[in-house]
């Protein structure tokens, strides 16, 4: 779902990241009068999630891959605040170091990942979840979790469709070729969806409902409910946050298998492979003109690889690496901001 | 006994007096000195001990600057971050802030190359990178080691006792003159309560008496070393 | 036993300002207290530092143990270990003393000089630490002490080499009366076993306590 370079005009790219700046203000805003201080620096934990859950892809039907976002995952943790500015940062650093996703289409990809996905999904988990007294069966939260997590990331490719599907209407030369993506909303939308509800979708659900639950049991302080004194949360709970932490681990450790699918992600070709796709029955042909000669930026680890390196140990460096920038990034933004008094929390 | 003034309750309005910018930066500097305390590094209770810690040092800042292989590389890009991440906020800051500075003139330096020759950015930024690093390193070891116990690991890798000494010793008088230059200038501002045409005189009395007083405490530091049998043979140290 | 004997010492810093000891004589023996007292600037650390061999005589002599204590008698490296052994000193301004990186290595820079072994150093170390409570901070920097601690290590420093006659430049000066006590019935204890002090000081009756005599200069 990540929108490489070229793929959207710049003027697109320019509307979806001024539709994206108010989101980011609001949630800077909302996050310094809701979360104390040292929870503000445990969202790049959260970030670190999302930035894993990325790198696992899964094949897709036609050919393509897609993967888990987990933006309501955060939003479950630390609000959806809090996941609009851990997705757009994990966002950022895979465009800015691993190339995935492009810069000028950075505000879209937030609007798309980081704004509609948690703010629905989160909505949907409240909407399930209004009138349960607290305290109540986990069972419901995590049913809620699940819907929430597959209707917000059905939401976001929605839009990401739309995006897509808009170009060639709105942008093509003389001869009829389009000069960004080439496909209308009849082709993507429906190559978007189908793959995202079939398949991306119940992954992103299944990877919500798994870590939520493991963060419920282990780490309860860590779950936007205790934060919000919705969850009673026993003293024990406030200690160590130790599992949270090995579970990043592993989740590092298992990245590789996202390897295993080999395909691009539907909307993801490179420049030099959009003119074989035959996505309409015949190959393309062309390769649109924006694309051939856009903008483009070289990065220290285009696709997570250093050309002919070991697959496996790039990506797992890969992983480590933007694991342990997340968690630095946020420890830094919570050192200027107050955060919310923790003596006024009760 | 008393003069007759000094028996009399003075009126006294001071007079404008302005230009302390250089009280202020003299102290400042005074205080960044005396404040370089030894045992600023925090220590774990299950901290590694400090020789190893200086060895796993030497060799991360070696091996960087030597890998040319670039998963290598990120390899290690990717341990320091972790053990970054791991550290509290304000250590973390305080570690990137001087990594940052290296970085960046670094990057300055490489810019005319990379002008020069596009296609050489890559290699440039690697450079950039690794800088980063070994700075990074160098910081979360020093966050994470006392000073004092530095010196000891020194000692335990038989590095001569007059260099080890000359650090010790280094230390100690950045410390002392600064804790002398601060309390000095304190002083003085407690007794500059008017208009001084001839502050800059006095700003510089004040340094020349930090230089004297540590070239004295110099001497006298060495005579106490000798009242305790030092016979400038630094093999015991 | 006489231990120390300045003879018609001239001292003098600086020409212009004219001599500090003019014909200055003084005999201790070994098992004395003394107490040196006079104004400002009347010459007390000028004696203790002729008998500590950091300064010497522009005319007159100094023999310790009857050997004359000259620059070239210093020079040989084994004598001057043996002199500064046999005599310690405890300058007026702690900082001065202390060199070292912790309050540990302050104390063991005297034994190891002497080419102790690290047990014997250790077990040296270890005395003076509990005896001048200082287990506590032994591996603080001692520069960053406070000021009754730092002169407690500059003092157990001294010790440490277990030197015969201990010199001591103004004691008592900015100890607080807890500490001023105890540092009495040290000094007390060590004139007891027999060490010879020698005490620079502006405080009242310490003659009296220490059964010493006084030396006006």
């Amino acid at each position: 779902m990540h929108i490489p370079e070229n793929y959207l005009s710049p003027s697109t790219c320019a509307v979806m990241t001024a539709a994206a700046v108010p989101v980011w203000v609001h949630s800077v805003k909302k996050i310094k009068e809701v979360l104390p201080k040292e929870k503000i620096a445990m969202i790049g934990v959260g970030a670190a999630f999302s930035f894993l859950g990325m790198m696992f892809n899964v094949p897709l039907v036609g050919g393509t891959t897609g993967h888990a976002v987990g933006g309501t995952l955060i939003a479950l943790l630390f609000g959806p605040e809090a996941a609009c500015l851990g997705v757009s940062i994990a966002l950022l650093l895979q465009a800015v170091l691993f190339g995935d996703g492009g810069i000028l289409a950075f505000g879209a990809n937030c609007f798309n990942m980081a704004f509609v996905l948690p703010f629905v999904g989160y909505g949907v988990y409240s909407l399930i979840m209004k009138g349960a007294s607290a305290g109540s069966k986990p069972g419901r939260a995590y049913l809620a979790a699940a819907v929430g997590s597959y209707v917000g990331i059905c939401c976001a490719a929605l839009c990401c469709a739309i995006e897509f599907g808009i170009q060639p209407m709105l942008f093509h030369d003389a001869a009829g070729n389009a000069l960004y993506c080439p496909y209308d909303l009849s082709i993507a939308i429906p190559a978007m969806m189908i793959p995202h509800m079939a398949v991306a979708g119940v992954v992103e659900a299944a990877f919500t409902v798994a870590i939520y639950a493991f963060v419920r049991k282990t780490a309860p302080d860590m779950t936007y409910e205790a934060i919000r004194g919705q969850l009673p949360v026993r003293e024990e709970g406030r200690k160590g946050h130790f599992p949270v932490y090995a579970l990043v681990a592993v989740l590092i450790a298992a990245v590789p298998l996202g390897l295993l699918a080999t395909g691009t992600a539907w909307g993801e070709w490179g420049a030099d492979e959009i003119a074989e796709i035959a996505e309409t029955g015949s190959p393309l042909g062309y390769t649109p003109q924006g694309m051939a000669d856009g903008f483009s930026l070289d990065v220290l680890m285009p696709d997570y690889t250093f050309g002919e390196m070991s697959e496996v140990a790039a990506y797992i460096l890969s992983a480590v690496i933007g694991a342990a920038l997340l968690i630095i990034i946020f420890k830094l933004i919570s050192i200027p901001l107050k955060g919310k008094n923790v003596a006024n929390a009760s | 006994m008393l003069p007759d003034w000094m028996t009399k309750t003075e009126e006294y309005v001071p007079p404008h007096d302005g230009g302390a910018f250089y009280y202020k930066t003299l102290k400042r500097l005074g205080g960044v000195l005396s404040r370089l305390k030894a045992e600023s590094g925090r220590e774990g209770k299950r901290s590694l001990p400090a020789w190893l810690k200086l060895v796993v040092l030497l060799l991360y800042v070696l091996f960087l600057s030597l890998s040319r292989d670039r998963l290598i590389t990120m390899g290690f890009v990717a341990s320091g971050l972790l053990v970054l991440a791991m550290m509290p906020p304000k250590d973390i800051w305080s570690v990137l802030k001087p990594g940052f500075f290296a970085a960046g003139l670094s990057a300055v330096l490489f810019l005319p190359k990379v002008i020069m020759d596009p296609g050489s950015f890559m290699n440039s930024l690697t450079v950039v990178v690794k800088v980063l690093m070994s700075v990074i390193a160098v910081g979360i070891f020093n966050r994470r080691t006392q000073w004092n116990h530095v010196t000891g690991a020194l000692r335990k890798f038989h590095v001569p006792g007059v260099v080890i000494f000359m650090i010790d010793i280094t230390f100690r008088f950045i410390v002392l003159l600064g804790n002398l230059m601060t309390e000095m200038l304190t002083a003085l501002q407690l007794r500059s309560v008017g208009r001084n045409r001839r502050k800059y005189d006095s700003v510089g009395g004040i340094m020349g008496t930090v230089f004297v007083r540590g070239a004295e405490m110099n001497r006298e530091m060495y005579e106490a070393m000798q009242c305790r049998g030092f016979t400038d043979d630094y093999r015991g140290l | 036993m006489k231990i120390i004997e300045l003879k018609d010492v001239y001292f003098e810093y600086d020409r212009e300002e004219g001599p500090v000891l003019r014909g200055f004589s003084l005999d201790v023996d070994a098992g004395d207290a003394l107490i040196l007292q006079g104004d400002n600037g009347s010459g007390k650390t000028t004696v203790l530092r002729v008998v500590n061999g950091l300064s010497f005589p522009g005319q007159g002599s100094y023999l310790f143990r009857g050997e004359a204590v000259t620059g070239d008698y210093l020079k040989d490296n084994g004598r001057a270990k043996r002199f500064h052994k046999a005599i310690g000193y405890l300058f007026q301004n702690p900082d001065t003393m202390l060199f070292n990186t912790t309050v540990y290595d302050e104390i063991a820079f005297g034994p190891r000089q002497m080419g102790l072994t690290d047990e014997e150093v250790d077990r040296r170390v270890q005395d003076l630490l509990g005896l001048f409570e200082l287990r506590d901070i032994r591996d603080r920097v001692p520069y960053h002490l406070s000021g009754g601690q730092k002169k407690w290590v500059a003092l157990a420093s001294v010790m440490a080499l277990d030197p015969e006659v201990i010199t001591l430049d103004e004691p008592f000066a900015g100890l607080d009366e807890r500490r001023a006590a105890w540092l009495m019935e040290f000094l007390k204890e060590l004139k007891a076993a027999g060490r010879t002090l020698i005490i620079a000081t502006h405080r009242e009756g310490i003659a009296e306590e220490l059964g010493g005599r006084i030396r006006v200069l």
